[in-house]
């Protein structure tokens, strides 16, 4: 549910909750898992002063899989540098491609038990398809820094370590910016909520 | 309408306007699915045969070879109108599908019962007469696809059979196809081929006798290559012959074996917006045009 990061940042916790709307259940083959559906990434809109000092540049990897006929997770947070790897866990092949601007991709048809990796370089959106099956789909979002949090099937997000200051906090659902809020982090602030209701 | 009665389980059934269960150039004919511009010459090219009309004998059929974008016949309707292609995926038949299993299965197979035929589908019957068509594809490993079709269905309309002799009134004149397909793909090539034979049984009216079964056979094979994220690659052969046929005076294929081969690439300018580029070249043995090179370039937008 938090951000990706190594160790743990010091700073205060923002969190809260985003409010979706329910998702609804669509009869196909493999039923989409709602769960996975119901995610929203919340972020700060500019980093922190001084978020790059203690980054470690270190190889850092995370994993969309491929599982019944559905990219798992259907959206998935990183930070600019990450590896991302795409298992195939289906009896079929599948085809991982993505025409993004941020990052154009084509894995080719792999079987089942092989995995391929992506590294994102760039920050931005980047869309992911499977050529075979037209109705797999997912994000990936890629940050140029590490406060951002993606929410729990409840909604839920936390983001860590956060400095003190104002910050811009806005909510990501689907391809497209929800809300945005304006929070500020005291020195002597521990946890800042800041929720996110359904409009 | 498509219905899936339990939801864990690859089975399902569509009812309506359905695509053909019958080989698999029907089901890639959409630019998403389709590199080049063109279709298998067993899924598009016009042969001679009408269902609304039928020759009188051998040497109207022969007389007519290569003119099916609008052959004529004297019994039936007396007009000109275009020949029917072996199979057709370009406008949907009318009927009931049923399928078991899908790709992720070993084997998967798929019945439908629709109105009208491969070369003549329709909202309507024509001739009473439904068409049951079939696929059973095997899929021994997620590389290869090896797929075997049969449908049978009555061709020749009501119309046309309804001013026959009394005792021909009655029989059935059917066309019968079957076909063969497989496909190889991995990484970022695919290669694919289909066979489709069809043979349609026409009324024998006359002197010279049209000899049945009237067979055609459409043979394809292509292969694809992507050279880069959005950018494919794909060169198509193929080759579309026909039994004989002997008249008064000839002895030739009732209709104009036709080859074809066709290259071209397609670019994915974003997901839904496709630009594709094609040139192909036909060759005939017979008729006004025996060889032409055709450029050809579209955009497509899908959803």
């Amino acid at each position: 549910m938090s951000a990706v990061s190594a160790g743990q940042p010091r700073g205060a916790s923002v969190r809260g909750r985003v409010e979706l709307p329910r998702v609804p259940v669509m009869v196909e083959r493999r039923p989409r898992d709602a769960a996975e559906w119901r995610r929203a990434v919340v972020y700060f809109e500019t980093a922190p002063k001084g978020a790059f000092e203690s980054e470690d540049r270190e190889d850092i990897h995370a994993q969309m899989d491929q599982r019944n006929e559905t990219f798992v997770p259907h959206l998935l947070a990183v930070t600019v540098g990450t590896t991302v790897d795409f298992p195939n866990d289906d009896r079929t092949y599948h085809n991982v491609f993505s025409l993004s601007k941020t990052k154009r991709f084509d894995l080719g048809r792999y079987a089942a038990g092989r995995s391929k990796s992506v590294r994102f370089d760039r920050p931005g959106v980047v869309r992911v398809f499977c050529e075979i099956h037209s109705h797999m789909n997912a994000f990936i979002l890629v940050f140029t820094h590490r406060f951002f949090g993606v929410t729990d099937p409840d909604g839920r997000y936390q983001i860590d370590g956060v400095p003190p200051g104002t910050y811009t906090l806005v909510s990501w659902v689907e391809g497209t910016v929800r809300d945005s809020r304006s929070i500020t982090v005291t020195p002597d602030s521990r946890v800042v909520e800041a929720d996110f209701p359904l409009r | 309408m498509r219905v899936r009665p339990w939801r864990d389980r690859r089975f399902d059934i569509q009812a309506g306007r359905i695509p053909p269960v019958f080989g698999v150039a029907g089901r890639h004919i959409y630019a998403s699915d389709n590199v080049l511009i063109g279709t298998p010459l067993a899924w598009q090219y016009l042969t001679v045969l009408r269902a609304d009309a039928v020759p009188a004998n051998a040497d109207e059929l022969i007389y007519a070879r290569s003119y099916g974008w609008q052959p004529g016949y004297s019994v039936g309707d007396d007009g000109y109108a275009r020949g029917a292609p072996l199979a057709t995926a370009f406008r949907y038949d009318t009927g009931v599908e049923a399928r078991i299993g899908d790709d992720a299965s070993l084997v998967s197979v798929a019945v439908a019962l629709t109105n009208g035929t491969l070369s003549a589908p329709g909202l309507r019957s024509s001739n009473g007469g439904p068409q049951v068509s079939t696929r059973v594809a095997l899929h021994p490993s997620p590389a290869w696809v090896i797929g075997a079709s049969y449908a049978d269905g009555q061709f020749v309309a009501d119309t046309v059979r309804d001013g026959l002799p009394a005792s021909q009134s009655g029989e059935r004149y059917p066309q019968r196809t079957i076909g063969g397909d497989a496909e190889y793909s991995w990484g970022h090539m695919l290669i694919r081929a289909e066979l489709v034979a069809a043979r349609w049984t026409l009324p024998v009216l006359g002197p010279p006798s049209i000899d049945n079964p009237l067979w055609a056979t459409g043979l394809s094979v292509e292969g694809r290559y992507k050279i880069a994220p959005g950018v494919t690659a794909a060169l198509r052969g193929d080759h579309l012959g026909f039994n004989n046929q002997t008249g008064t005076y000839l002895t030739l294929p009732w209709d104009a074996p036709v080859s074809r081969i066709e290259g071209g690439v397609s670019w994915a300018a974003t997901r839904h917006v496709i630009v594709r580029g094609s040139i192909q070249h036909n060759a005939r043995s017979r008729g006004p045009i025996r060889h032409e090179t055709l450029p050809a370039a579209q955009v497509t937008l899908w959803f």
